[in-house]
């Protein structure tokens, strides 16, 4: 009876284990998935801004042309522990110099680095694996083109057990989504959703996380804590937010709001990303924001 | 003589109401003056943004104002240990030098502001872009979210 039981619990154990191990194994795409694209590197630098790349991978406080230097180093505290962006700029010993497009793809589609290992989604790869392979490849050309930085990439520094980068695959097996979260918005709304989505990642601040710190996509930029420190990040749904299009795409190009006060904290930068996108672009953004689902708090 | 104390006294009471007003906590003196400072940008903002006409004695005035506030003392508002409970950061404490940098920053924004308010729209909106901009990148730093 007794040796039963433990037989039925060593199997039982075996397919968690092996379950674990399959849940959990990188995926990584092979270069022929990119064949054919051509980079369009004026696209490239499109993606670059809209996406805040060099918000995390440039300098602290960097302005002008230092935001080009994409050297990391940059800090991001979490209940996990503390990130740091690793430089992602053309150097080939301490950069991404050496990468091919597909290694670029895996990292931010995949969250998966060139040796197979898994990337943490301090990397905002949620949001990123709803870009096009088209875009990927662009931004990987126009990345070519940034300058050098040869400053080494500090280690990652978080707790037992989210230091074991395997266990990101179960992460990932749980939250990460290829389709867009908002599945149902008007025509004109579909490129402010790319941009919120796909590229600008709203949802990574404005969106509260569960205990494993998935996303609640239920209460989609309904407002979140500050990671980074006090007060709250918050809710831009129609359930909060009742600015106008017009002040949104105000908002987005100065980052003054109706009562003339001015974005402030991880939101200046987004508005310094923001402010560079064609108008007709933010009005396709304010648009996807009046149409998401209200939260009411 | 006598009338000299009467006024002395006076003059202690008033800055003893003055104080009275004044003994909100840093908080809400820090909030009240911004929102001041709002409030005279929303005036020369709404002229900029096309959503008023121009007007120059109302843009000159509201400069003024903006300028006054903004090179006001704000030190009084900003103590040390007043820097951990609320939007500003204690991020002020350790980089006052930078601190101090951008709010005289905000400062000869304003100045240069006043000086072409009244000229015309054109001016007004060439002026006004480094004031918005001075407010930004102290908040940027400095402000946490509510
Ligand atoms: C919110 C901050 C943030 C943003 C935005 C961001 N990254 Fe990162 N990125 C990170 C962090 C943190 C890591 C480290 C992840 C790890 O070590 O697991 C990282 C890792 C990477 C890596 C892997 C580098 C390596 O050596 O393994 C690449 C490549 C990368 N990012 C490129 C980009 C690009 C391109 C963009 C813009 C499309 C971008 N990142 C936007 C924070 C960010
Ligand atoms: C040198 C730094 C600095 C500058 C310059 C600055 N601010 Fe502020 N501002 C702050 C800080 C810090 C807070 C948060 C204060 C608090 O909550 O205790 C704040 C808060 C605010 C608030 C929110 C007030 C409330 O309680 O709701 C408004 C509005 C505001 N600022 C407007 C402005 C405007 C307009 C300008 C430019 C004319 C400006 N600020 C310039 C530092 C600055
Ligand atoms: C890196 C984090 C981050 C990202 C990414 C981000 N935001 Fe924000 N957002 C904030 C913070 C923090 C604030 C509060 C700013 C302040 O205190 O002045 C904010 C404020 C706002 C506000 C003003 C709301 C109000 O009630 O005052 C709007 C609108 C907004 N964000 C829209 C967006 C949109 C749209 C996107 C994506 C295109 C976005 N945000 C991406 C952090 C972020």
């Amino acid at each position: 009876m007794l040796r039963r039981a433990i037989l039925v619990l060593l199997v039982l154990g075996l397919i968690g284990l092996a379950a674990f191990w399959v849940i959990t194994r990188p995926t990584q795409l092979t270069p022929d998935a990119i064949a054919g694209l051509t980079p369009d590197p004026v696209r490239g630098e499109y993606v670059f801004r809209a996406a805040g790349c060099a918000s995390c991978h440039a300098a602290k406080d960097a302005t002008g042309a230092d935001l080009l230097k994409l050297g990391g180093g940059k800090a991001f505290p979490s209940e996990f522990g503390t990130f740091y962006a690793p430089n992602i700029s053309p150097d080939p010993v301490h950069g991404i110099g050496n990468w091919t497009a597909i290694d670029l793809v895996n990292a931010l589609q995949n969250g998966v680095g060139p040796d197979g290992t898994h990337l943490y989604p301090a990397l905002p790869y949620g949001a990123y694996a709803k870009m096009t392979l088209q875009d990927v490849v662009s931004l990987r050309a126009y990345l070519a083109t940034l300058p050098a930085v040869d400053t080494p990439s500090k280690p990652q520094d978080v707790s037992f057990p989210f230091s074991i980068r395997r266990a990101l695959g179960g992460w990932k097996f749980l939250f990460l989504q290829r389709d867009f979260v908002i599945q149902d918005v008007p025509p004109e709304a579909e490129t402010g959703r790319y941009i919120a989505e796909a590229l600008a990642h709203c949802g990574e601040c404005h969106t509260a996380r569960n205990a494993l710190g998935g996303l609640k996509t239920g209460q989609w930029l309904g407002g979140a804590p500050n990671p980074t420190g006090k007060g709250t990040i918050p809710n831009i749904t129609p359930g909060k937010l009742d600015w106008s299009e017009a002040d949104l795409v105000t908002f987005f190009q100065s980052g003054f709001t109706p009562e003339f006060d001015t974005a402030g904290g991880t939101m200046a930068e987004v508005v310094e990303n923001l402010s560079t996108l064609p108008e007709a672009d933010l009005v396709s953004l304010a648009r996807y924001l009046k149409s998401v689902p209200a939260v009411t708090d | 003589m006598r009338l000299t104390k009467t006024t002395m006294i006076a003059a202690m009471i008033g800055a003893i109401t003055a104080g009275a007003t004044l003994a909100e906590t840093p908080h809400e003196m820090r909030s009240a003056m911004m929102k001041a400072q709002g409030k005279q940008l929303g005036i020369l903002g709404a002229m900029v943004q096309g959503k008023a006409p121009y007007d120059a004695a109302a843009a000159s005035a509201a400069a003024t104002e903006l300028d006054k506030l903004a090179n006001a003392d704000w030190m009084p508002a900003f103590p040390a240990d007043s820097l951990d409970g609320k939007r500003a950061m204690p991020e002020i404490a350790s980089n006052m030098d930078d601190f101090m940098a951008k709010y005289e920053a905000l400062g000869a924004a304003t100045t240069a502001l006043v000086a072409v308010a009244g000229t015309d729209l054109d001016a007004l909106k060439a002026a006004f872009g480094p004031v918005g901009a001075a407010c930004g990148a102290c908040h940027k730093s400095y402000r946490a979210p509510e």
